[in-house]
């Protein structure tokens, strides 16, 4: 089974992020592979263990997103597409989808597997669209899939509303990965030293026949208008006094400023 | 917080393969060490599973190369390595010292192709777990007062002596390490063996218990008594030790260093994080001029260690030595760094700093080793002095 991996190269949240003049500080930042891609892509590689094939792995930015297509290459993808173009800079989801429509006609895939959203805009957005732009049967939100299906078919458990739906696709398709759907594997060291030797291949958007209206800012239909700080946590309150005031302090507060009780 | 460089070039990850090896130890630590290490710390237990997973990924095989079933990574990679690990469980940061560098990396280098052949998959793997002897009872810094005996008989060498302070010496309570670089004297030099657990004479002494530190690295005295050893398992030629000794010397110091790194960064971590949550009379604890002292200082001697020990880790050969005044200045430095800094880690979290909830009290503990093993800071002290006697124009 020939498998894709969009994979996005997004801010570790775990660094602190500064936000200046609406902006995002640049400097001291550290990139990492945005994390249900991590799912996405082992997925794709429990797949091609359980039956062969071939896994590749793609990311549309720049210079700074190879590193994360190195780790999918250490983590065990045997091939990597970089859409490294300054135009697409600024693309919204409907843009990312555009450009990797334009990838996954140039080969031949039997299942494209993306994360449920990724880890920076959190839209959640890109596989759906891509899937409509390619026609293709979707499944949102995997949290199981079944390795021994037959030939062209693949069964996938979904998170529903409550309750799980067994899914059985037709090839080819697109399904997004939940994080539950596994536990990703860490790259080994003979990964990383692999990856190295692994074939890397960069395009521009005229290498996919795109024009650069149809993507980045240009092509958005959404802008963002700037980014904002979360605000910081309100301090706790603390309450004194015998239990029995107290007590009832806390319950009026829970009814009347949490709710909790409606 | 760190700004690029404008030439690009990370110090600490000078290579893509170094920032994605930092990457992967760093989950690795926090998904499968961290949850681990206080626990073996108190029980004294060696994580014989925890181990092999440093094999499967690869680890245990850092330095050697490709074509013989390791990693091929260089002396920047066995820094990060050991750095990360340490920073969650010094202990298992000194077991895997001891297996990859001071068994592999000196066994790869001083083997013949049978040697390798023999013992390579084994200890890559982490199905074995390997260690060295060098000091005794009666002696340690003073090598040339080595008492342990080869003599040869046939197709053997009988092995006679005792080895203390052997990291890996044994797994549990009963049983010896799998396989140990052991150091004895043939007539007036000294000769390097490979001795395995399958070896008739060769038995564990005693677990040593009570360590103020490092206790979920198992540390062993070994007896020899009349050990057979097949003169195949000689390690180079008769009288070679002093060579294998000094080829390897420059990598275990730094990979030494680089724990003091972890260490540290720990604490520092540690400490920063209390100081901005407690409060003190109506505010953070880090508003007050004396803690300020302490993450100061800290921050300040933890970064210049770091600057020391990478720097001279991409100038690190492994295949070549001629380190050694900078592999002994790096740990010199940083191991007294390290204790210094948990130290004042202790201090800013007061109480909690002295339970072991709060880790900086086994970080502590584990930082006064360094002092001690792999060279005692007097050892290093000596060696500086005498080659800079040696080249007054050290400086380029």
């Amino acid at each position: 089974m020939n498998i894709l991996v969009p994979v996005k190269s997004v801010v570790d949240v775990e660094l602190n992020i500064r936000v200046k003049d609406s902006h995002i500080v640049e400097d001291g930042l550290n990139y990492i592979l945005s994390k249900w891609d991590e799912n996405a892509l082992e997925a794709a590689l429990q797949l091609k263990e359980a039956g062969g094939g071939e896994v590749t792995a793609v990311t549309v930015g720049p210079a700074r997103s190879g590193e994360a297509l190195r780790k999918a290459m250490a983590m065990g993808a045997d091939k990597g597409i970089h859409i490294n173009d300054p135009a697409t800079e600024g693309s919204d989801s409907w843009g990312y989808a555009r450009v990797l429509e334009a990838v996954a006609r140039k080969g031949s895939y039997d299942l494209i597997i993306t994360g449920r959203q990724s880890q920076d805009t959190d839209m959640g957005s890109t596989g759906a669209f891509l899937a409509a732009l390619l026609d293709l049967p979707l499944v949102v939100n995997v949290i199981h899939m079944e390795r021994q299906s037959e030939a062209g078919r693949l069964e996938v458990h979904r998170k529903g509303d409550g309750d799980t739906e067994v899914i059985e696709l037709a090839l080819p398709a697109l399904i997004t990965a939940n994080d539950s759907l596994n536990e990703p594997r860490l790259a080994s060291l003979k990964g990383i030293m692999a990856a190295k030797k692994k074939p890397l291949e960069t395009l521009t958007l005229a290498d996919l026949s795109l024009d650069a209206s149809q993507v980045g800012a240009q092509g958005a239909a959404i802008e963002i208008m700037g980014f904002e700080a979360p605000p910081g946590r309100a301090a706790g309150k603390k309450f004194e006094g015998e239990p029995e005031e107290v007590t009832a302090q806390v319950v009026g507060l829970l009814a009347s400023e949490a709710k909790i009780f409606t | 917080m760190q700004q690029q460089a404008p030439s690009g070039y990370d110090l600490f990850q000078p290579t893509e393969e170094a920032a994605l090896l930092r990457q992967t130890v760093r989950q690795f630590v926090e998904r499968e060490v961290e949850p681990q290490a206080a626990r073996h710390e108190r029980e004294e237990r060696f994580n014989r599973e925890l181990f092999r997973r440093l094999g499967e990924l690869g680890l245990l095989g850092i330095t050697v190369p490709e074509d013989w079933g390791g990693a091929g990574m260089d002396a920047v990679a066995a820094v990060i390595a050991h750095e990360e690990i340490t920073a969650s469980d010094p202990g298992l940061g000194l077991s895997y010292l001891a297996h990859s560098m001071l068994f592999v990396n000196n066994f790869f280098h001083n083997s013949n192709q049978t040697q390798r052949e023999k013992y390579l998959e084994k200890v890559l793997s982490g199905e074995w777990v390997a260690g060295m002897c060098m000091s005794e009872p009666e002696g340690g810094t003073d090598i040339q007062a080595m008492r342990s005996t080869a003599v040869k008989s046939g197709g053997n060498y009988i092995l006679n002596g005792r080895k203390m302070w052997v990291t890996n010496g044994c797994l549990d309570d009963h049983n010896p390490g799998d396989v140990f670089l052991v150091y004895a004297r043939t007539g007036a030099k000294i000769s390097t063996f490979v001795v395995d657990r399958t070896m008739e004479g060769f038995s564990l002494g005693q677990k040593i218990r009570d360590k103020a530190g490092m206790r979920s690295s198992p540390t062993a005295e070994l007896v020899f008594s009349d050990c057979r050893v097949p003169a195949e398992n000689l390690l180079g030629a008769e009288g070679e030790s002093l060579i294998h000794m000094m080829r390897n010397l420059e990598l275990e110091r730094l990979t030494l260093a680089a724990m003091a790194l972890g260490i540290a960064r720990r604490c520092l971590d540690e400490m920063n994080r209390y100081a901005g949550q407690r409060t003190a009379f109506g505010q953070p604890i880090n508003q007050f001029g004396q803690i300020q002292r302490h993450i100061g200082e800290s921050y300040a001697e933890f970064s210049a260690g770091r600057c020391l020990v990478y720097d001279v880790a991409r100038r690190l050969r492994l295949e070549q030595p001629g380190m050694r005044l900078e592999t002994d200045a790096a740990k010199l430095y940083t191991a007294t760094m390290a204790k210094n800094v948990a130290d004042r880690a202790i201090q800013v979290l007061g109480g909690y700093g002295y339970v072991g909830e709060y880790s900086v009290e086994r970080l502590w503990r584990a930082a006064k080793l360094l002092e001690i093993g792999g060279g005692t800071m007097e050892a290093h002290q000596k060696n500086i002095t005498r080659d800079l006697s040696r080249n007054p124009r050290f400086f380029r």
